[in-house]
């Protein structure tokens, strides 16, 4: 069964992979886009590979940056707004394919846009609940490691 | 955005009828015409971008609330804004 390690194995800078979760957390690397370029049977072929996305269990929907969501045209299918601690503003949902390897499914996902890039955050991609939807995810802080499958824990 | 302001308003007319017949299901809109519902999103994209590529088409969970987005933000669908103040 597949699964995907989310979680740090090593340290930096002084700090331990258990800090590294910490301060940055589950973080996973993702091919994202709008068709793949692969043949039938192939493992699929998206444009925008290893994209590093943040597993965030607070949030309930995935986010892409808008300007990776734009550079890779991918389709806008609703509008609607953001509100929160900076206030209101607008903002579009977008269809986008993903693909993690190592999870072997490729699947579209509504993606709301928000802007990663200019807030500097280093991902490019949250996802949230709705991914997690077909996943388990154990989180083990002290030894750093996260896992995603879709099997038993260690099974 | 005009062809999705058009779905957009397709699906606003129909609000009702949606509802009654197709309550959580993802629908797609194009051309200001409703297309079809289905199960979820998987189902929905899959036609839309067969048949519409890069679109644009409208695609809608029907009855759906706002999103939580990371950080406390709420996503909210255009036609769940909240036009009367707090």
């Amino acid at each position: 069964m597949p699964s995907i390690q989310a979680g740090f194995k090593a340290g930096a800078a002084g700090e331990g992979p258990a800090d590294l979760l910490v301060r940055l957390g589950p973080t996973i690397q993702v091919d994202i886009g709008l068709k793949s370029r692969a043949a039938p049977g192939e493992p699929p072929d998206l444009p925008a590979k290893k994209i590093k996305a943040l597993i965030d269990t607070g949030a309930g929907g995935d986010c892409i940056d808008d300007d990776l969501a734009r550079r890779l045209r991918l389709p806008i299918h609703d509008e609607g707004e953001i509100s929160g601690v900076g206030g209101r503003h607008r903002a579009f949902i977008y269809t986008a394919r993903i693909h993690v390897p190592g999870l072997d499914r490729l699947l579209f996902q509504p993606f709301t846009g928000v802007k990663l890039y200019e807030g500097e955050q280093w991902r490019r991609v949250i996802l949230g609940r709705s991914f997690l939807r077909q996943y388990r995810l154990v989180y083990d802080g002290i030894s750093a490691r996260v896992e995603i499958g879709d099997h038993e824990p260690g099974g | 955005m005009a062809g999705l302001a058009a779905d957009i308003a397709a699906f606003e007319r129909m609000s009702r009828e949606l509802e009654a017949q197709h309550l959580h299901a993802w629908v797609l809109f194009e051309g200001g015409r409703f297309i079809a519902a289905f199960a979820d999103f998987e189902a929905a994209a899959t036609e839309a971008v067969e048949r519409f590529d890069e679109g644009p088409y409208l695609i809608r969970q029907v009855g759906a609330g706002p999103v939580q987005l990371p950080g406390g933000m709420v996503f909210r669908p255009a036609h769940a804004l909240d036009t009367g103040g707090l």
